[in-house]
C-alpha cells in the first residue's frame, strides 16, 4: 500500500534529522553554536561599554581660582560633558601625563589650557565658561557691587527644550546587537543550507535517490530533507538560546533586558526559520545539478552571491540608519529580509505592519522557491555526468 | 509479467533504445545480457520511471507501471545505491518502510535478510566499513526488503568472489522459485549460464535475441566440438579444413570448432583420432556465450 504524502516526507525527514545527528560535523557544530550562545550574551553586554566615550581627563595645575571646579561641573553638565579631574602638584609632571595621553587637557594657573596636540573645542569651551564664572564674584566686588546686584543680570534664563519628533520610550538595543544578529542570520542560513546542499549530492552521487524513488517522488524526498534538517537546526539554535539564556541568567541582575529583546527575538525566530526554509529550497536545487561534492561550492556560488548581497548591505545600512529607504527594501525583499528585518527589529525600527508585510512576502516566496526548486531538482537529480544549467534541470523536469 | 513493449529513446544523435520489447514472467529468471553501452541499464532504469522515454510503455500484468505498481518491484542499480555512512540495519529498515512496511515488519525483514545473506554481523557497521562483497549483499538486501514481486539487477555479480556469486546467484534462484520475476544484466556469461531460464540479448539499443536458454540452445543451427590432444597437438587450422569445421579458437592443444548441427560427432571423433592422441573430447549445442557472439557482432 502506497503511503500518504505526510507519511513519505515524515520518513525521508526523520532518516535525514537522525543520521545527520549522528554525524561529526553536526556535534562539533552543535558545539559551537552552544558556547556561541553565551558568547554573544556577553558580546551584546560588554561591547556598547567598550564603544562608548571614555570620560575626558582634565588636570589643574598651580593657582586655579576657587570656585573653578563647581563651576566646572555645571558648565560640563550642560554640554553633556562627562570628564574626571585632578589636581597636580607639579607641571612638569602634568606635562609629562598629557605627553603620554593620560590626560587629555590641563589649565594651568586658571590662564592657560594646555592641550598635546589638538585642542578640543567642547573643554575650551567649558574651562573658558568655568573660570569666568569662578572669576566673577571677585570682578564684581572689584566694581563696588554685591552679586546679589548683578544676580538678575549674570543669571542664564533656562531654553525651553522641544523635541520635534521624539524618540518612541521603548528602548532600542545598541547597534552592535544588531550587527550580532545580522551575523547569526546571515550564519544560520548557510549553515542550514550547507546541510541540505551535501544532503543532495550525497544522494545523488551515491545514486540512493535511483533506489528511492521506487517509493518516493523527487519532490517529497527534497522536501524531506528539507523538513528534516529545519527540524534539527531548530534543535541546534534552541541548544544555543538556551545556552545564551543560562548566561543571561548567570550574568546577574546588572544585566537590563529590554522588554524589545523579546519581541525582536520573536521576529528574530520567525525570520530565522523562513529563512532557513527559503534558502535551503534553493540549496536543494543547486546540490541536484552536481554530481560530486567536491563542485557544492561552486554549485551554491549563486546562492551565495544573493546571500551576501543581503548580508553586506544589512551590515552596512541597517546597522546605522535602520529607518533609510535601502533598510526598509532590504527588511522586505524576501531575500534579505530575513538577515535585516530581524537586524531593525533589535534596533525598534520597523512597525508592526512593515514586520507584517515582510513574514508574508517570505511565506509566498517559500512556496514559490519550493516549486521553483522541485522542478530544478527532479529535472536535475537523476542527470549524473557534469554540472547541469539551472535552466536546463528546470525545462528537463517538464518533458 | 513485466512486459517491455517497444521502448525507445534518444540521447540527442545516439539512439539508446530502438522499438525494445520483451517479457519477464514470474517464477523465471531472465538474463539480460549485451555489451556496453547496449542499452541495458536504460532499460532497467525504464522499469523504474528514471528514463523519459520517447514511445513504448512497461507493464506489469497487463497494466502500465505507475507509482502504486512500483512499490512491488525492487532495484539494484549497477553504479549502487545506499548512503555510505548509515548503519547497514537502520539502512535496509529505512528502505522497507519507504516501500510500505511497518516500522516491526520493516524490522523483522531485516533481519531476515541480513541472516540470509550471511551478513547479520555487518548490520551495525556503516555501509562504508564493508568490504565490496559485503556492501554488494546489502545492495541486493535493499532491492529485496520489501518483498518485491520483480527484482531487477544491474550487473549484481560484477567484483564478487565465487562464494559471492554462489550466494547471490542462490538467493536469485530461490526468490524465482517462490514465484518472482528476476532480471539481470551481466557481462560474465559464464558465470550465469547455470541460473538463467530465458535469456534477452540486446544490441545497439535493439533485443537481438530472446527466448528460453534451454530452447535456444537446441534451436540453434550450429554445434560446437571442444577437443583436447594429449601430447604433440594437430595443426587445428588443416584439421579444421579438411573435416569441414570453422576453428573458434586454440591454445595450448586444446581447440573449439564450430559446425553444422546436422553433423555427425562420430565423424569428427574419428578424424581427430587419426591426428593424435585424444584426451578430451566434447560435442554440444552452443553455449550462452556462443549464442552471445553470434547474435551480437563486433
Amino acid at each position: 500500500m502506497r503511503l500518504g504524502f505526510s507519511r513519505r516526507v515524515w520518513l525521508v525527514a526523520r532518516r535525514e534529522a537522525i543520521e545527520r545527528a549522528r554525524s561529526n560535523a553536526f556535534k562539533i557544530s552543535t558545539a559551537v553554536v552552544v558556547l556561541a550562545g553565551p558568547v554573544l550574551v556577553v558580546l551584546s553586554q560588554v561591547v556598547p561599554g567598550l564603544i562608548e566615550d571614555d570620560p575626558v581627563q582634565l588636570a589643574f595645575v598651580g593657582d586655579i581660582p576657587p570656585g573653578t571646579s563647581s563651576a566646572l561641573a555645571e558648565t560640563a553638565a550642560a554640554i553633556d560633558l562627562e570628564y574626571e579631574l585632578r589636581t597636580l602638584d607639579s607641571a612638569d609632571e602634568a606635562e609629562e601625563m598629557l605627553e603620554e595621553g593620560e590626560i587629555d587637557a590641563i589649565l594651568v594657573d586658571g590662564k592657560s589650557l594646555l592641550f598635546r596636540n589638538e585642542a578640543s573645542g567642547e573643554i575650551v569651551f567649558a574651562l573658558n565658561e568655568a573660570v569666568r564664572a569662578a572669576n566673577l564674584p571677585a570682578q564684581i566686588e572689584a566694581l563696588g557691587l554685591t552679586l546679589d546686584d548683578v544676580a538678575p543680570l549674570i543669571s542664564p534664563v533656562p531654553l525651553d527644550v522641544k523635541l520635534l519628533d521624539p524618540p518612541d520610550e521603548e528602548e532600542s538595543l545598541p547597534a552592535v546587537v544588531a550587527l550580532l544578529v545580522i551575523v547569526v542570520m546571515f550564519g544560520a542560513i548557510v549553515l542550514y543550507g550547507q546541510w541540505v546542499l551535501l544532503g543532495v549530492i550525497e544522494e545523488k552521487t551515491s545514486r540512493v535517490a535511483e533506489v528511492i524513488f521506487g517509493a518516493v517522488r523527487p519532490t517529497e524526498l527534497m522536501t524531506g530533507k528539507v523538513a528534516g534538517n529545519l527540524g534539527l537546526a531548530l534543535v541546534q539554535m534552541g541548544m544555543g538560546a538556551v545556552s545564551g539564556g543560562i548566561a543571561l541568567v548567570l550574568l546577574g541582575s546588572s544585566v537590563d533586558v529590554p522588554s524589545l529583546a523579546f519581541s525582536g527575538g520573536a521576529v528574530a525566530l520567525v525570520a530565522a526559520v523562513m529563512g532557513v526554509v527559503l534558502y535551503a529550497f534553493a540549496y536543494a536545487a543547486a546540490g541536484a545539478t552536481v554530481s560530486r561534492p567536491e563542485d557544492a561550492a561552486s554549485a551554491a556560488m549563486p546562492i551565495m552571491i544573493v546571500l551576501m548581497v543581503g548580508y553586506l548591505g544589512s551590515a552596512a545600512v541597517v546597522t546605522s540608519k535602520p529607518d533609510s529607504v535601502i533598510a526598509v527594501v532590504l527588511s522586505l525583499f524576501p531575500l534579505s529580509s530575513p538577515i535585516a528585518m530581524p537586524a531593525r527589529a533589535a534596533l525598534g525600527s520597523p512597525a508592526w505592519w512593515e514586520v507584517a508585510i515582510a513574514f508574508v512576502l517570505l511565506t509566498a516566496s517559500i512556496i514559490g522557491m519550493a516549486r521553483l526548486a522541485g522542478r530544478i531538482y527532479t529535472g536535475a537529480i537523476l542527470r549524473t555526468g557534469p554540472r547541469i544549467g539551472l535552466l536546463k534541470a528546470f525545462r528537463s523536469s517538464g518533458e | 509479467m513485466l512486459e517491455i513493449d517497444r521502448l525507445r529513446k534518444r540521447y540527442g544523435a545516439v539512439v539508446a533504445l530502438e522499438d525494445c520489447s520483451f517479457v519477464a514472467e514470474s517464477g523465471r529468471v531472465v538474463g539480460f545480457l549485451g555489451p556496453n553501452g547496449a542499452g541495458k541499464t536504460t532499460t532497467m532504469r525504464s522499469i523504474f520511471g528514471l528514463v523519459n522515454l520517447d514511445g513504448g510503455e512497461v507493464r506489469w500484468d497487463g497494466r502500465a507501471v505507475e507509482e502504486e505498481v512500483r512499490l512491488r518491484f525492487g532495484y539494484m542499480p549497477e553504479e549502487r545505491g545506499l548512503y555510505p555512512r548509515m548503519k547497514v540495519r537502520d539502512q535496509l529498515g529505512y528502505f522497507a518502510e519507504l516501500h510500505g512496511l511497518t516500522a516491526r515488519d520493516a524490522r523483522e525483514s531485516t533481519d531476515d535478510w541480513l541472516e540470509r545473506l550471511g551478513i547479520t554481523d555487518s548490520g551495525t557497521s556503516r555501509l562504508d566499513e564493508l568490504s565490496h562483497g559485503n556492501q554488494q549483499r546489502v545492495q541486493l538486501a535493499a532491492a529485496l526488503v520489501h518483498n518485491p514481486d520483480l527484482l531487477v539487477l544491474d550487473e549484481p555479480f560484477a567484483g564478487l568472489d565465487p562464494m559471492g556469486v554462489a550466494t547471490l546467484g542462490d538467493v536469485v534462484r530461490r526468490e524465482a522459485d517462490r514465484g518472482k520475476a528476476v532480471m539481470f544484466s551481466s557481462h560474465q556469461l559464464d558465470l550465469v549460464e547455470d541460473l538463467v531460464d530465458d535469456v534477452v540479448v540486446i544490441d545497439g539499443g535493439r533485443i537481438v535475441l530472446s527466448g528460453v536458454l534451454a530452447d535456444l540452445r537446441v534451436a540453434s543451427p550450429h554445434r560446437f566440438l571442444q577437443v583436447a590432444f594429449a601430447g604433440v597437438p594437430p595443426d587445428f587450422d588443416d584439421l579444421a579444413r579438411t573435416a569441414g569445421m570453422e576453428l573458434i579458437w586454440q591454445r595450448e592443444g586444446e581447440a573449439r570448432f564450430r559446425t553444422s548441427k546436422d553433423r555427425d560427432p562420430v565423424e569428427f571423433l574419428t578424424a581427430f583420432r587419426k591426428a593424435g592422441r585424444v584426451d578430451q573430447f566434447r560435442f554440444e549445442p552452443p553455449s550462452l556465450s556462443d549464442l552471445f557472439m553470434e547474435v551480437v557482432k563486433r
